[in-house]
């Protein structure tokens, strides 16, 4: 069951023949980013900002709801198709393809049911509502996990989307990992998953297992890059699953306005959809949204979170020193996931590190990644 | 109480295998490379945890803001370039079964490294002294008094020592097994482990005849190797190592898929390593990660700039060294 709502769900992102073709385990932006500085030099290939790469593709980049733009002045690129068929796989469509997948990776696309995310009434159940179910299920957290997480960790929300997915981070891995290897030899902890779901005490989950599971979110946010799935599906980069997440826990808890924040699949015409639509970390109609807008409401919901821990117990408290350890040393680093800048000072340092450019070209992408964090850490 | 009676039974009978095992058994702690997802995520783990001490450090001690560009390259190579390592050790003791994981990097203490950057050198500095691939612990490196002394009192920096993590700091080599082998390597990672095992073993914090599962993000050095080795004979230990082999560079890949996967493993932990000291270490914005501010306008503030970044579309300021 879950293989066909999978199946379903990639399809609606991907037209029929990529899937034929299972592009999965093509990084996208990771080749885009190769393919252009080594034609252009690293000084030319990003000489662009994370705005600038955002209003490629969104019709309006202030707003959460933005639909994609029909036509990416990207793809309009005379490089464009030569970049296309240097790409590693076959679809019909490769040009279409190598687009939604360049969308989807970046965080532009939304978690409408029946249109991004297939949520059928069985999923529904499981999840126990639609939106929440959409989110979820784009976030490729199974529902055992999802409600263990929350289950585990109160109204700390934000803290359980990072143990859900980090426990999905785990059951992926163990399940990819060839029969015959042994678990150990791979840093693999399969038991860790299976004490988590097992535990009905939030204070006797394993320091260790609890830091376990905290080095493998840490590692998935700071590659940035999408992740495979046990059905060899693509996930979204790690701090959107993590957004996503905590939208579907924010979803289960129910409002208590009037309305809502969707009206069906769309926002409410009663609530701001420009870039005023956080303000006062207001709910977003998540569904309706895109990844990267999710990922901005994210960041005020956790601030808030954090915050009131730190009102509610003392500094010694055991369960406010784990809260404290997620937030401060894990969840914090979706701060910077949307920048394009980061990972890509980290795909040119790796093309350094092969021999695919020489040191200094390193030096331009760096300064340009060193710049941004230091404007926002100042 | 029939029950009872069974279950210490059970536990007496726990513990005498325990004791039988180790007596019968030298001991040994096999070595291999190894590659994988969950290696490098808890060896990036053991970096982050090291990197964030520093943070605290600089933060606290207010050294960080000071130096030039070239002393503050510096900081990032020696927070990125050290060998980190991990060791988690299973003992029984009173029939029940507890694991200690013990976390090192290599080097002498912070302020031993810190002190050899100039941060009071004017000007811009260059950018030189970013490269290079050698970290403190893979030279030949004597700890002294004195050295131990400061990273005892830098415990303050670190996540306080629980049961069941604990940081091995540097350690003085007499009255050890491995005394011989820790004279010019005692700044280790893997030394400052099995030193701090030993002492373990010795206070009684844990038991003899345990069995150890290591991690290191470099191959492990010749001497440690043999300290291991001291180590699983003289305690009953068994175990293994795995480690990660760095591709070598300017010679032809290795033709074992063990050991290619193995370097691909250790450039991925290498990247992710630099991209967290580029982003963490700066002159005027190295935070204390202990001190993250979640509340009021600090937090606001920081909320504000990301965004205004993310709607950025005129270029910025220089910033920072």
């Amino acid at each position: 069951m879950k293989c066909v709502l999978r199946l379903a769900c990639v399809a609606a992102l991907l037209p029929c023949p990529a899937l034929a073709a299972k592009p999965t385990a093509v990084d996208i932006h990771h080749q885009l980013i190769r393919y252009r500085v080594a034609e252009e030099g690293v000084g030319r290939a990003l000489d662009y900002s994370t705005r600038e790469f955002v209003a490629n593709f969104l019709e309006d980049p202030d707003s959460p709801y933005s639909a994609l733009r029909g036509a990416p002045p990207i793809a309009n690129e005379i490089w464009w198709s030569d970049f296309v068929d240097s790409l590693p796989f076959n679809a019909a469509d490769k040009p279409a393809v190598a687009l939604d997948m360049l969308q989807w990776q970046s965080g532009f696309t939304k978690a409408r049911p029946g249109i991004e995310v297939a949520v059928d009434a069985a999923a529904a159940r499981r999840y126990r509502g639609r939106e929440v179910a959409a989110n979820a299920i784009k976030a490729g957290v199974d529902a055992d996990i999802f409600w263990k997480a929350s289950d585990m960790n109160g109204a700390m929300s934000t803290v359980a989307a990072g143990h859900a997915v980090a426990l999905q981070l785990l059951r992926e891995l163990s399940r990819m990992k060839a029969t015959t290897d042994d678990d150990q030899a791979h840093g693999i902890k399969p038991d860790v998953l299976a004490r988590y779901l097992a535990q009905r005490n939030p204070q006797n989950i394993d320091e260790n297992d609890q830091r376990y599971l905290a080095d493998l979110l840490r590692y998935a946010i700071s590659k940035g890059d999408f992740t495979v799935d046990t059905d060899g599906h693509r996930q979204l980069p790690a701090a959107y699953r993590v957004a996503r997440v905590a939208a579907a826990y924010r979803d289960a808890k129910g409002y208590i306005n009037a309305n809502g924040y969707c009206l069906g699949n769309e926002p409410h015409p009663r609530e701001p959809s420009g870039s005023d639509a956080t303000e006062y970390n207001r709910p977003l109609c998540f569904v309706a949204a895109t990844d990267r807008a999710v990922q901005s409401w994210f960041r005020r919901q956790m601030r808030e979170e954090a915050s009131s821990v730190r009102l509610a117990h003392q500094a010694t408290d055991t369960a406010s020193a784990r809260l404290s350890f997620w937030l401060n040393t894990v969840l914090v680093l979706t701060d910077l996931a949307p920048f394009v800048e980061i990972g890509e000072a980290a795909v040119v340092d790796e093309m350094v590190g092969a021999g695919a450019l020489a040191e200094d070209g390193a030096a331009f992408a760096e300064d340009r990644a060193n710049q941004l964090t230091c404007r926002i850490r100042k | 109480m029939t029950n009872r009676t069974t279950l210490n039974v059970l536990r007496l009978g726990a513990l005498a295998w325990s004791l039988s095992a180790s007596m019968a058994h030298a001991g040994k702690i096999a070595i291999a490379p190894a590659a994988g997802e969950g290696i490098v995520a808890m060896l990036n783990g053991e970096s982050t945890l090291f990197a964030n001490a520093y943070r605290t450090m600089l933060a606290k001690e207010g050294i960080a803001t000071t130096g030039n560009s070239t002393a503050w390259n510096r900081v990032r190579f020696a927070t990125h370039s050290p060998t980190v390592a991990r060791m988690e050790y299973t003992f029984v003791r009173n029939g029940r079964q507890f694991t200690r994981i013990y976390h090192a990097r290599s080097g002498p203490a912070m302020e031993v490294v810190l002190s050899r950057i100039d941060f009071t050198a004017p000007g811009n500095g260059s950018r030189s002294g970013s490269s290079g691939t050698e970290s403190e612990g893979s030279r030949p490196y004597k700890i002294t008094e004195e050295d131990i002394a400061k990273d005892f009192a830098e415990r303050k920096y670190y996540p306080i020592d629980t049961e069941f993590n604990v940081r091995a700091p540097n350690l003085p080599p007499q009255d050890s097994v491995l005394e011989s082998l820790a004279t010019n390597n005692g700044g280790d990672a893997e030394l400052k482990i099995f030193r701090q095992i030993e002492n373990d073993i010795a206070t009684k914090t844990v038991s003899r005849g345990g069995r150890l599962v290591g991690y290191v993000s470099k191959a492990v050095c010749q001497s440690c190797s043999a300290a291991s080795v001291a180590l699983a004979e003289s305690f009953g230990i068994e175990g293994h190592i795995y480690q990660l082999v760095e591709a070598a560079t300017g010679v032809p890949l290795p033709r074992d898929p063990k050991l290619l996967a193995s370097g691909e493993s250790s450039a991925e932990l290498k990247s992710l390593r630099k991209a967290y000291a580029a982003s963490h270490f700066k002159r005027d914005t190295v935070t204390d990660p202990g001190e993250t501010s979640w509340a009021g306008t600090e937090a606001l503030e920081h909320i504000d700039r990301i965004e205004a970044e993310e709607a950025r579309t005129a270029l910025a300021a220089p910033c920072g060294d």
